[in-house]
């Protein structure tokens, strides 16, 4: 069995991480005082640590990623799992949502009384999760990191215990969780059946040496999209995300719409780039279908939406729509797979920043009503402005780099030279049209509605930082794209795929 | 300096709208300034360009290209011909009038100055791009601030008339964003270089993706000019619209439009213009005469104005339209093209004046019925010599701006589509019939006692209104300036839907 410990390095930073995250939230004791600053040993508490293990495992990724001696990929624990391009991406798309997702989190729960230690190691392993899931070229590996991930999840959703309504969407997602992970063992074990292994490149030569019956892939395929599509919140098994959304607390409805959507995406795109190839079965039909109504359902449907974090969900949703329309185009065009990885790690930013506005007024209001941003540039103006941004960056509207992500994928997409996937790039188009609709309405709010109150809205470092940051991406991936493409490019290299 | 004047043009604005940003909100007077400070640079430098540009070299001058994106061949390059040069100047000069006009403003000024200043960035790239990346991204930055004005300091419905006019443009925008991309993979080497691109002629040959191109940028600045029947944005937008938003919306923003089909839709797309071409004239016949008939029928004097620029906008697509056609020769195609330039730079100067003349009585009176009106010239002679004058030059009285255009426009399409042009006629009178009744609601009759205690124009508004009357007496007495700098230009364009893909 070869392995190297240098290849894992996020992963043992993450995990050893985690564990001391936890023993530091013994430590330092559960409950942060009302009203006064949380409890620390000299410089150390579980935010502390959670952020700077978060930022060594970033640094770690962004390492291995410029490591000249990976540029095609290494097969690790037996071909349990890759380091290659595309795992360690989604490890920086998972480290680095997880780091801003902390920063909200310390504005979210400031003053609050709950179980920070066990909070932020959860946070932390959650990330690991993310990271394993996107490396994950085994059936078993792939199953046991979604679940990981699940569970981390399903506990973080809950985390406001005394609210209903984060019990609500806790138990919602566990139960839709749990069902549709059975559902995708099932279609896994089909596979393992017709192929014989659980190795995904395994699969990929199986398929390849005897292709197998047409109507048992189909079959496997799809009862396997069901686990991935809830994890990505695709029509229809999105139906958890609202409800989750609306009731976790916010930063980890933040986490769920960008980590662990992009681990959804990761795998997703794993499966059908290197396991279940286009050549074994034409899954493009499938793929165009989804997208077709994941971006239509969750546009319309965010359209009537009164709470933000509602609203978000469902726009997550068409997100997932437009992404789909990358993987749809995968086996046509050498762009798309850039194109899907440049647009979540520019959906990073912008949606992260969305979900930061919205923790100012979910931490200060406890609302997330639409109506309780009226009048926020009054209040708010710098928040107020960068949404803007945010909002537009979301609906593709330039000067943000939410233009340059749609601009990629259509780009992709036309370059596919496909007839179907060019009207689904037609149907894309008219979605952005409608989803500017409800995105400006935020802005319609906050710009031309009248403030019920005028008493200004302050924000706390570790959140103007997160707005800070997130600002500043959304506008320089379009204005200094160069770096973020290439890195793009040199990302999509699977082990042994595209 | 000569690389970079483009450049600072484009981008002082720009400047100018962040340095505001940091000015306290309170001190109105400092922001106001400031952003009229920020205006002037592009308006000097304008003139300057002008005055540089030599019209005997009708290729692109003050080329200013360097590589932005390598990934992609995206480069920011930026360039102006002929045409691009007068436009400039009409928004750089009615963005600073607007300012001066705004001065009135004290609702939140700190956003509105900063947001017009950005306007004004979005607007100039537009006419500087000549890379089709750089050029979508302008095209969508001077809507952005444009939703902001309509929405915060618009009138009673501005919610809805700001977000109308977002969508409706956002849907001609993206079907143009298809269209661009198609351009690039259909070119070799794949390039976003707007004059590169012409000179490939992509999808020459197929038919279907030349069609599905052409009908991308057509539905862009269709929307834009706007021309029936995508036209229903514009009343909302003009007259929910604060005035200078008005002024800059008539003025400037349709005028991209026509830009975008002299600029690209027909140099690259010449088999597609042509096969299209006389239903584009049967659209802008329908907006002549349709966009007339409404504004007959209008009692609100903004909206009137509002209709009377969808139909002189009409005018302009004429004489896109017959340039396009596949037959009449050179020289009348450069004609209709050369009045299709001078209705757009006319029709900024004349209905900007107008809208101002709109805001300038609505401050007073509070009203903009006609019906309410009456008797006003004895109360307020400046302002019923200024109205009357613009009235006119709108109608096309000889020796004013509107005049010239509308007979370069006419005399160039009338050998190419007769029939349509002919009819094209009875808007001139119609035209003529709502403009001089309304002027009669207004300035003549009795006086209603209600506005006796109205006063004349002040200062800021002769000052606001004199440089585009002064304007439109130029272009009417001496054309020859502005055609000698677009002929060259003209020509280029119509040899190009002549010349190739035939």
């Amino acid at each position: 069995m070869n392995f190297n410990l240098y290849y894992i390095l996020p992963e043992l930073i993450l995990a050893g991480g985690g564990i001391l995250a936890l023993a530091l939230g013994l430590l330092t004791g559960r409950f942060a005082p009302k009203g006064g600053r949380p409890a620390r040993i000299g410089v150390l508490s579980p935010e502390v640590v959670s952020l700077a293990v978060l930022l060594a495992a970033l640094a770690a990724s962004v390492w291995l990623l410029a490591d000249k001696g990976l540029a095609r990929g290494v097969s690790q624990f037996g071909g349990v799992m890759a380091v290659d391009g595309l795992a360690l991406f989604f490890k920086i798309i998972a480290v680095l949502s997880t780091i801003i997702v902390a920063l909200l989190s310390i504005d979210f729960f400031r003053g609050v009384q709950f179980h920070r230690g066990e909070y932020y190691a959860l946070l932390v392993f959650a990330a690991l999760a993310i990271t394993s899931l996107a490396a994950s070229t085994d059936l078993i590996m792939m199953y046991l990191s979604l679940e990981f991930l699940s569970i981390t999840s399903y506990i973080l959703a809950g985390y406001l215990k005394q609210e209903p309504k984060s019990n609500e969407a806790a138990v919602k997602y566990f139960l839709y969780g749990s069902v549709a992970a059975a559902v995708m063992i099932y279609g896994m074990s089909i596979l393992y059946g017709v192929t014989g292994t659980t190795s995904i490149l395994g699969i990929s030569d199986a398929l390849w040496a005897r292709p197998a019956p047409y109507p048992l892939l189909f079959l496997s395929l799809m009862l396997m999209l069901v686990g991935f599509g809830f994890k990505i919140a695709m029509v229809p098994f999105h139906q958890w995300a609202p409800d989750t959304y609306e009731g976790a607390p916010t930063p980890i409805a933040a986490f769920l719409s960008v980590g662990s959507m992009a681990g959804g995406i990761a795998v997703l795109v794993r499966m059908l780039g290197t396991g279940i190839t286009f050549s074994a079965f034409d899954w493009t039909p499938l793929i165009i279908l989804l997208s077709a109504a994941t971006m239509t359902v969750g546009n319309l449907v965010a359209i009537p939406q009164l709470n933000i974090k509602r609203m978000l969900a469902y726009s997550s949703i068409a997100q997932v729509g437009y992404l789909l329309l990358g993987v749809a185009a995968m086996a046509y065009s050498p762009l798309a797979l850039p194109a899907i990885l440049l647009y979540v790690f520019i959906y990073l930013f912008m949606n992260l920043g969305a979900f930061a506005v919205v923790t100012i007024l979910s931490a200060r209001l406890g609302s997330d009503e639409l109506r309780d941003y009226a009048g926020l540039i009054r209040r708010a103006p710098v928040a107020a402005v960068a949404m803007v941004f945010f909002m537009l960056s979301l609906a593709g509207v330039p000067p943000t780099a939410g233009f340059l992500g749609k601009f990629y994928l259509f780009s992709a997409a036309i370059q596919s030279g496909h007839a179907a996937i060019f009207w689904l790039t037609v149907l894309a188009i008219a979605n952005t049209v409608v989803s500017a609709y409800y995105y400006l309405n935020v802005v319609r709010r906050m710009f031309f509605a009248e403030a019920r109150e005028a008493k200004p809205i302050t924000c706390s470092r570790p959140l103007s930082f997160a707005i800070g940051l997130t600002l500043a991406m959304t506008l320089l991936v379009l204005l200094y794209a160069q770096p973020f493409i290439k890195m793009a490019h040199r990302s999509a290299a699977m082990l042994t795929g595209i | 300096m000569n690389n970079w004047i483009l450049t600072l043009i484009t981008f002082v604005p720009l400047l100018g709208a962040v340095i505001i940003l940091f000015i306290p909100k309170e001190r109105h007077g400092a922001i106001k300034w400031t952003a009229l400070l920020f205006s002037l640079p592009s308006l000097a430098l304008s003139v300057l360009l002008w005055v540089w540009y030599d019209p005997s070299n009708a290729g692109m001058q003050f080329v200013q290209r360097v590589r932005w994106i390598q990934a992609l061949n995206v480069h920011y390059y930026m360039g102006i011909d002929g045409i691009s040069v007068p436009l400039i100047f009409l928004t750089a000069l009615l963005t600073t009038l607007s300012l001066i006009y705004s001065w009135i403003i004290n609702e939140r000024p700190k956003e509105y100055f900063s947001l017009f200043l950005f306007l004004e960035t979005g607007m100039l790239g537009v006419f500087t791009a000549l890379d089709f990346f750089l050029f979508y991204i302008f095209w969508e930055v001077s809507l952005v601030p444009m939703y902001f004005l309509i929405g915060v300091w618009g009138g009673p419905r501005k919610e809805y008339a700001a977000i109308k006019f977002f969508l409706y443009t956002l849907v001609g925008s993206v079907a143009m964003l298809l269209a661009i991309i198609g351009v690039y993979f259909y070119t070799d080497p794949h390039t976003f270089s707007i004059p590169d691109a012409i000179r490939q002629t992509p999808f020459a040959g197929s038919h279907l993706l030349q069609s599905l191109a052409f009908f991308g940028f057509f539905l862009a600045f269709a929307i834009k000019v706007p021309m029936w029947p995508f036209h229903t944005w514009l009343p909302d937008a003009h007259v929910e619209a604060p005035t200078a938003g008005s002024v800059i919306l008539a003025g400037i923003l349709l005028k991209l439009g026509g830009y975008g089909f002299l600029r690209i839709a027909l140099p690259m797309l010449p088999e597609a213009a042509r096969q299209y071409s006389i239903y584009i004239a049967i659209l802008a016949l329908i907006s002549i005469i349709y966009g007339a008939l409404v504004a007959m029928a209008q009692r609100d004097m903004k909206r009137l104005v509002a209709y009377s620029s969808v139909s002189h906008m009409g005018y302009v697509m004429l004489g896109v339209a017959a340039a396009a056609a596949a037959w009449g020769t050179v020289a009348d195609k450069t004609i209709a093209l050369t009045g299709s330039v001078f209705m757009m730079f006319a029709h900024g100067l004349i209905t900007g004046s107008l809208f101002l003349l709109v805001g300038v009585i609505y401050e007073r009176t509070q009203n903009r019925d006609l019906d309410k009106f009456g008797g006003l010239f004895a109360k307020v002679p400046v302002y019923g010599g200024i109205l009357s004058f613009m009235v006119f030059a709108s109608l096309g009285l000889p020796g004013l701006a509107g005049f010239i255009s509308e007979f370069f426009v006419f005399r160039g399409s009338l050998p190419i589509y007769t029939i349509i042009t002919a009819l094209a006629g009875i808007g001139i009178i119609i035209n003529a019939a709502y403009l001089l009744w309304m002027l009669q609601r207004i300035l003549l009759g009795p006086l209603n006692p209600a506005w006796a205690e109205v006063s004349d124009t002040d200062g800021r508004e002769v000052l606001s209104l004199a440089p585009l009357v002064a304007l439109t007496i130029l272009v009417g007495v001496l054309p020859a300036f502005l055609v000698s700098t677009l002929n060259g230009s003209l020509m280029r364009i119509v040899g190009m839907i002549a010349a190739r893909g035939g």
